[in-house]
């Protein structure tokens, strides 16, 4: 590597054929700049061929098979300089906007590939992988998963989808547990109560060890005894619920936001 | 005989009275014919008391019979009064329930506008790269991609807003779609589709299978590293027309699904058919979506 103008060992990783060829093509410009030393077509091969073959920078695609761009960062051993290739919007990945590593959408043009390779050096500087793993798990950490919109459930050989705005609350007796709906319609779902407190999050509420509520259906609560509350239910019939003694801490929450 | 004449033409004055208010959106029949009948029956019932008691009109009977008269057109125009009344509300009513219906029928055609598949941005970004990189290595496949993705949109934007369309339009648009995938996935991606002629011409929901098959790349076969595979199968079997899209890639999730395509599928299933239409998944044995749709019969006599 001549010191005064640094060659980049770059790897290239898409799992589109059109999209690598395109990159080759865009950086075949840059010859004092860039030397291209492999390309891989998943995740997994990106992940081997990183530490194999200890590149300087990597233009790297997040929606991979295998293992996803962020998934490759993570569990790498090597650290290069990265160049987030994608086709996910601006707004998305405007967390990568740091002195660390850069972004490029698709399409993509070549002046936005000159303008990376220009900042290339002083990418170089500041490359480290900590920081860029505190990047990658401040970025998943705030992006809300994909929201939850139902709950498929079976009814013999059809599936039905239930809107989860359209769900007052779960109820859960021995095994099974049961989706109450604003229309007083039950159905059976063969999921565990905390498997789906766990990934309805914000949206439900536990006020009972069997009863899941859906917040935004709280039509009013009031005091009972015994450190308890009755949830009136935002539906035709005016479900009332009781809470149970240990949530009480939670449900006082809530009330106060 | 006089009596059953009487008896007849009583129940038909009746009878072409409710038929001429029913009949008549106007008010004014309303008003002016029970006004008539009623001053017209009670002379009908005199000749009738006057047949059956076989009196002279000097007769006490005849006499009080006779002295109602006068009072018939006070009668007349209370019971006018009330039909009026009954009509006018009636009106009121099934105007209400037009005008409800309408709504709802609106609500239901916006329902389905907004459920109607749209393209998603991520597909044309990621075709339009394939086209730049194309363009400067391979002329003719740059052209094919084009206008295949052309040929797409122009399906998918639906300019004549049409909600039902062939199954052969919908297959050609798909297998345009798939080809389009194709230039991106390579090799990843193998498809076969499986349909009967018999059936191509049977009217299904427009864009109804691309949004499943779309799911089929996004969440099955671009997660899988190599071999992907995808077969669109419809068959017809008890008046049904059955559409399963298979893949090879991971199963469907267990519990709370995130993202619209599949339960805006289900909501303007059930809004165009009703309880008639269902979709269904099965991961085992082999993975697949299906949709079950009802076959308008006039569709099967037509062929």
């Amino acid at each position: 590597m001549n010191t005064l103008t640094p060659t980049y060992r770059t790897l290239i990783a898409d799992d589109e054929q059109p999209a690598r060829d395109r990159l080759r093509k865009l950086l075949s410009d840059y010859p004092d700049k860039i030397e291209l030393i492999g390309e891989s077509q998943n995740g997994i091969e990106c992940l081997e061929m990183i530490d194999r073959l200890k590149p300087d920078l990597l233009f790297l695609d997040i929606q991979m098979p295998g293992l996803n761009g962020f998934e490759v960062l993570q569990q790498s051993i090597h650290s290069p300089i990265v160049i987030f290739c994608t086709a996910f919007d601006e707004f998305a990945l405007k967390a990568f906007e740091t002195n660390s590593i850069d972004y490029i959408v698709k399409p993509v043009k070549a002046v936005r590939i000159q303008k990376s390779i220009e900042k290339l050096d002083t990418l170089k500087l500041n490359s480290d992988k900590e920081g860029l793993l505190r990047i990658i798990d401040n970025y998943l950490g705030q992006t809300p998963k994909k929201e939850i919109t139902s709950i498929p459930v079976k009814l013999g050989d059809r599936m039905l989808f239930i809107r989860i705005e359209d769900i007052l609350y779960f109820s859960a007796e021995d095994k099974y547990v049961t989706i109450h709906n604003k229309e007083a319609k039950t159905y059976l779902c063969n999921l565990p109560l905390k498997s789906l407190e766990d990934k309805l999050e914000a949206k439900f509420l536990r006020i009972h060890r069997s009863l899941l509520v859906n917040v935004s259906r709280i039509r009013e609560i009031d005091k009972h005894f015994g450190s308890r509350f009755i949830l009136k239910m935002d539906d035709a019939g005016q479900t009332k619920l009781t809470s149970g003694r240990n949530y009480y801490d939670q449900i006082k929450e809530i009330m106060e936001i | 005989m006089i009596v059953g004449v009487g008896v007849v033409s009583i129940v038909s004055i009746f009878l072409i009275e409710r038929m001429i208010i029913k009949e008549n959106e106007n008010f004014i029949p309303a008003l002016i014919v029970p006004l008539l009948t009623t001053m017209f029956i009670p002379f009908i019932f005199i000749l009738i008391i006057n047949q059956i008691c076989r009196v002279k009109p000097s007769n006490i009977n005849y006499q009080i019979v006779a002295s109602v008269i006068p009072f018939t057109p006070l009668l007349g125009i209370a019971r006018a009064f009330s039909i009026f009344i009954k009509k006018s509300s009636e009106t009121i009513i099934r105007k209400k329930d037009l005008a409800l219906a309408k709504l709802s029928e609106l609500q239901k055609q916006s329902e389905l506008q907004s459920l109607r598949a749209r393209i998603n941005p991520h597909f044309l970004y990621n075709a339009l790269n394939s086209i730049a990189s194309l363009a400067t290595t391979d002329p003719l496949k740059t052209e094919k991609m084009s206008l295949a993705l052309s040929d797409f949109f122009k399906y998918s934007i639906n300019r004549e807003e049409k909600q039902f369309n062939s199954i052969s339009e919908e297959l050609n648009a798909i297998r345009t779609y798939l080809e389009i995938e194709k230039v991106r996935f390579g090799d990843r991606l193998r498809f076969e589709i499986e349909c009967n002629p018999e059936l191509y011409e049977l009217q299904i929901p427009q864009l109804v299978i691309q949004p499943l098959v779309e799911n089929a790349i996004k969440h099955g076969l671009s997660q899988i590293t190599r071999n992907g595979f995808i077969k669109i199968v419809i068959s017809k079997d008890d008046e049904k027309l059955r559409i399963k899209i298979y893949d090879n890639g991971p199963g469907f999730p267990d519990g709370p699904l995130p993202g619209y395509g599949i339960r805006n599928t289900q909501e303007r299933i059930t809004l165009l058919y009703g309880s008639k239409a269902n979709i269904n998944w099965e991961n085992k044995p082999e993975k697949f979506i299906g949709l079950s749709l009802p076959i308008k019969s006039h569709e099967l006599i037509q062929q």
